[in-house]
């Protein structure tokens, strides 16, 4: 290097400077010969032998418990081993003994650790997950044999009460790369992420904050000391709404059939109970999930993932009477003394609209209608009321609308109007589908929260509510709660004995000897409700194979003076609504009011569950109204 | 004096080594930034795209300064300079917090500048437009002709030190003495001076920060602070000295890789080369900032007027100070301030500093046989 300088500006100060610089330069090369090439391997050894691994941890994710306090989703300890890949000298060899250990193959391991490539260097790659405990006690005993291998613990789901409430609890699984990019914040590869149900709804509650250990291990992998740690903050609890017995019973009265049940306090909305069948156990969702557990419950053909109780919208059929009852009082187009004559059809424009009786019901007024389920008394109504007003009142109870439950998957239905028809069909409406959808069926169609919804707001004399399903959630760190408080949505401002007489109505449903309801008889309790049987195919009622049956519908309140449960159930195929749907009605309300102390000792003729729900509908109520043969 | 055109023929001086040098920097910036910055999750590394936009809005800055008539910097100094202390006092008073400190100026929601990078230039500009001048005394300056360019200096120096920027405060006054000694100055000055810094020391203790006294103490014994202040200068020196002659390898350090380097991607981006690299990546870089130093040296010492030779040699000693405290920090021969590492560390205000900077130098070079 040379400067030549070429004036005398600074005189020999510029190449004091220069001397400065290089001699400066040189004092760093030298520093860096002496850190890199002298002390070089005495550093290798210090930064091979303290590691300091900086390790996340998992915060426990809330507790979800019904209103009794009782444990619904918990957490349970899951072990894994993992390899720590920087610290296993001879992989092949470690491979081989674990193998040896745990009786699986090398490959598997292989293809595990491959699976786990792009996780970040110097992290554990987890090759068995969720191992048992023999498995566990097997492999600690032979840790000397396997440097680099360690076992984790981190928390999972578990559910104690397997296939109960699947849906609506949802599940975990652990994000994934699109999530990952839509929630920056505090998320990172491997957590646990709410999916569906009440664990996606409520992720930011359940969820907590990640912790740090800062862990300094040595080239071996063993550790020797922590050196930081901020404590994870664990998830928060939720107290559901949900009353596990009224669920269980619900799911129990169901069986084998596909359908929902939703029961709800009319007082203030809170969800009693939200199930839908069928179902599989959760537990497959506890740990490492099984390829083909999976496979099996995402591709059943009857979409046991599906929620039906918010998701699945049906034609309400008969029990849509009860508010076409109102809307006729109402609009003052009948009074409860009006009366039509039933021949069996009702002729309308050149066809007949016939009624489920074929024989006919003769003169029938409001309540005798109600009672026996008459279709061509409220085919009647449905032309006096026109379309537009049928849907104005359906409406008002919150049909054609989501009710904005705390679940992802609510479906709105369909409530038809006119300017329905030509916004979405792009046709006009005829006077001939009126006569449909007076009777529930046509382009209605309702889900089972909205008939629950509805119902009950007949019951309280016209109050929505919003659908509620989280009493309280709290935070167990702090032990502070946050109430939900009741959220009146709507009033329906409609006189007081409207409500009064279509109530008085529904309980003759049930209490009538000629009641379309009777399986729905509480005793000691007065039960009143609608029965629906919903066309699926509009041929005669021949068999026709489960899957075109009709579907069974019963919606219900109690007690009738001051109702502070109402329900609404479908069977899908399950035919008549009073024999299929009404006993499910009778099974949820049957624990109910048992839990009340309201039954007594005879009534409940032994304890409902177990052995089963065939006992409980064999009250001799029941046995009588079978007897019977219903129809509606 | 007027401002001339572009001529053609200048351009054959143009000093091609130089600009090679830089983008090399900006090259191996590139490629540590990459390993600094890796996200395992997203498999990139986001820093370094940032990074590379911001050397191609230097290398644009570069090619702009060097074609400037070294006039124009002569004439506009002041007002350059003036805008510098402007923006530096608006940070002071109404500057964003981030990471505690008023260090950027938000110019829309992508964009933000740090004029402390840019205000070294203009103090450069300026002292050299005062040492630069024609009647500039023949036997050093005294005291009473320092004065004004002392106070001159003062003003960023204190605007940059109140943010709180202690090592941006410190390169300023570092660049500003070096040219203050190559100006000239008589013994008695440097011997009254050097009682009134004595003087200020007490007092100057009194401000400083608590995290600035306890860095100072931890560089005198870092012993004393082993999981706090001298964690960090402990690891740094680690993570240099087991990188030995060869290096771990491209994305195989293990103090980066661990995240356990403070502000690896700016400040100590340096431990994370030496690392990777080993010995022989950290001379090489150490070579290519020597390169460029000693051609601005000599593109300083070549000049046939004043104001540029002035220029050059600030612009030389705004490197040589920076890579110094910067490297001599990281390997823990200079206590821990957070100053840059030109063109290596991740912030595109500091390239586009340098960047400009050495357009300056490249443009004087070019034009060294040309008179005003």
């Amino acid at each position: 290097m040379r400067v030549q300088i070429e004036h005398q500006f600074f005189g020999t100060r510029l190449g004091m400077m220069l001397v400065f610089a290089i001699t400066a330069f040189s004092l760093l090369a030298l520093r860096l010969y002496y850190l890199q090439g002298i002390q070089g391997s005495h550093f290798r050894d210090l930064s091979e032998n303290n590691r300091t691994r900086t390790v996340r941890t998992a915060p426990p994710r809330g507790t979800i418990y019904d209103r009794n306090r009782e444990l619904l989703v918990r957490n349970r300890p899951e072990f894994n081993v993992a390899l720590l890949l920087e610290d296993i000298p001879n992989l092949q060899l470690t491979l081989e003994t674990l193998a040896e250990i745990t009786g699986h193959s090398v490959e598997a391991f292989k293809a595990s650790l491959k699976h786990n490539r792009y996780s970040r260097p110097f992290e554990p790659k987890v090759v068995m997950a969720d191992i048992t405990w023999a498995e566990l006690a097997r492999i600690k005993g032979q840790m000397y044999r396997l440097p680099g291998v360690i076992v984790e613990v981190s928390p999972t789901r578990a559910y104690p009460h397997n296939s109960l409430g699947v849906q609506l609890f949802g599940y975990t699984r652990e994000i994934s790369k699109a999530q990952l990019a839509k929630r920056k914040a505090d998320y990172s590869m491997g957590d646990m992420v709410g999916q569906t149900g009440l664990e996606s709804s409520y992720e930011g509650a359940l969820r907590g904050r990640s912790g740090y250990r800062r862990v300094e291990v040595d080239a071996r992998g063993n550790r020797r000391s922590e050196l930081g740690l901020v404590d994870s903050i664990p998830g928060k609890d939720l107290i559901l709404t949900i009353d596990v017995d009224l669920q269980r019973a619900a799911e129990f009265a169901l069986g084998e059939e596909k359908g929902a049940v939703v029961a709800i306090d009319p007082r203030n909305g809170e969800v009693l109970a939200l199930v839908s069948k069928p179902t599989f156990d959760a537990n497959i969702f506890s740990g490492e999930i099984r390829k083909a557990d999976w496979n099996a419950v995402a591709t059943d053909k009857q979409h046991p993932l599906y929620n039906r109780a918010i998701g699945s919208a049906y034609a309400p059929a008969s029990t849509f009477k009860l508010i076409m009852a109102i809307a006729g009082l109402a609009e003052k187009k009948i009074t409860p003394q009006t009366t039509f004559f039933c021949p069996g059809f009702f002729h309308f424009a050149g066809r007949n609209y016939g009624c489920h009786k074929k024989t006919g019901h003769g003169t029938v007024d409001l309540q005798a209608a109600i009672t026996m389920s008459c279709d061509v008394y409220f085919y009647s109504l449905g032309q006096l009321l026109g379309i537009n007003k049928i849907h104005d009142y359906g409406y008002l109870f919150g049909l054609g609308q989501k009710l904005g439950i705390d679940l992802e998957g609510e479906r709105a239905g369909t409530l038809p109007s006119e300017k329905w028809k030509l916004s979405h069909l792009g046709q006009r409406w005829y006077p001939g589908e009126t006569l449909s959808v007076a009777i529930g069926q046509g382009f209605l169609s309702t889900t089972p929260l909205q008939m629950a919804v509805s119902i009950a707001a007949l019951a309280n004399g016209g109050s929505i509510y919003k659908p509620m399903l989280v009493k309280e959630i709290i935070d167990t760190q702090t032990g502070e709660k946050s109430i939900t408080e009741p959220k009146l949505e709507t009033k329906i401002d409609l006189p007081a004995e409207i409500f009064q007489r279509i109530k008085e109505d529904a309980i003759s449903v049930v209490n009538d000897p000629r009641g379309t309801g009777r399986k729905a008889i509480i005793p000691g309790v007065t039960v009143g409700g609608k029965t629906g049987t919903a066309q699926v195919v509009s041929l005669g009622k021949e068999s026709l194979g489960k899957h075109l049956n009709d579907h069974a519908w019963f919606i219900a309140f109690a007690p009738a003076e001051n109702p502070t449960i109402a329900l609404a159930v479908i069977v899908e195929n399950g035919g008549h609504g009073g024999a299929r749907a009404a006993p499910v009605s009778h099974a949820v309300m049957s624990v109910y009011f048992r839990k009340l102390g309201m039954l007594t000792e005879e009534q409940q003729l032994g304890p409902v569950f177990p052995p089963g729900f065939k006992h409980v509908v064999e009250t001799p109520q029941a046995l009588a109204a079978e007897e019977e043969g219903l129809s509606d | 004096m007027r401002t001339r055109g572009l001529d053609r023929r200048i351009l054959g001086n143009f000093d091609w080594k130089m600009l090679l040098a830089l983008l090399s920097i900006c090259g191996v910036s590139l490629v540590t930034l990459y390993s600094a910055g890796f996200n395992a999750d997203l498999q990139s590394s986001p820093q370094m795209r940032k990074q590379a936009i911001a050397m191609g809005v230097g290398t644009i800055a570069f090619v702009f300064c060097s074609l400037v008539n070294t006039n124009f910097w002569r004439r506009w100094c002041w007002v350059l300079f003036g805008i510098g202390c402007c923006a530096l006092m608006i940070l002071d008073f109404a500057g964003i917090v981030a990471k505690g400190s008023r260090r950027w100026l938000e110019l829309g929601p992508y964009f933000r500048l740090q004029p402390s990078e840019f205000t070294k230039i203009a103090l450069v500009l300026v002292l050299a437009r005062i040492f630069g001048s024609e009647d500039a005394p023949k036997d050093g300056y005294s005291l009473k002709q320092l004065l004004v360019p002392l106070m001159l200096v003062c003003l960023p120096v204190v605007l940059v030190a109140l943010q709180p920027d202690l090592g941006t405060a410190l390169t300023h006054l570092l660049i500003a003495i070096s040219m203050i000694f190559v100006a000239g100055v008589r013994l008695g000055t440097v011997v009254r001076l050097g009682f009134l810094g004595l003087a200020s020391a007490y007092p100057l203790w009194m401000v400083l920060h608590d995290y600035q006294r306890k860095r100072i103490i931890t560089f005198l014994a870092p012993e004393t602070d082993p999981l706090g202040s001298g964690y960090h200068a402990i690891q740094s020196q680690i993570a240099v000295g087991s990188g030995t002659f060869f290096g771990k390898g491209f994305l195989q350090g293990t103090q980066t890789q661990l995240r356990f380097l403070p502000e690896q991607t700016t400040d100590f981006i340096f431990s994370v080369l030496a690392e990777e690299w080993g010995f022989v990546g950290s001379i090489l870089v150490l070579a290519l900032y020597a390169f460029l130093l000693y051609r601005a040296f000599s593109a300083s010492a070549r000049c046939k007027d004043r104001f540029p030779a002035f220029v050059c040699f600030g612009v030389s000693m705004m490197l040589f100070w920076h890579v110094i405290i910067n490297i001599g920090m990281v390997i823990g021969v200079v206590p821990v301030v957070g100053i840059t590492l030109p063109l290596l560390s991740y912030g595109g205000s500091s390239v586009v500093a340098f960047m400009s900077a050495f357009g300056l130098v490249a443009g004087i070079s070019m034009r060294r046989y040309f008179f005003a």
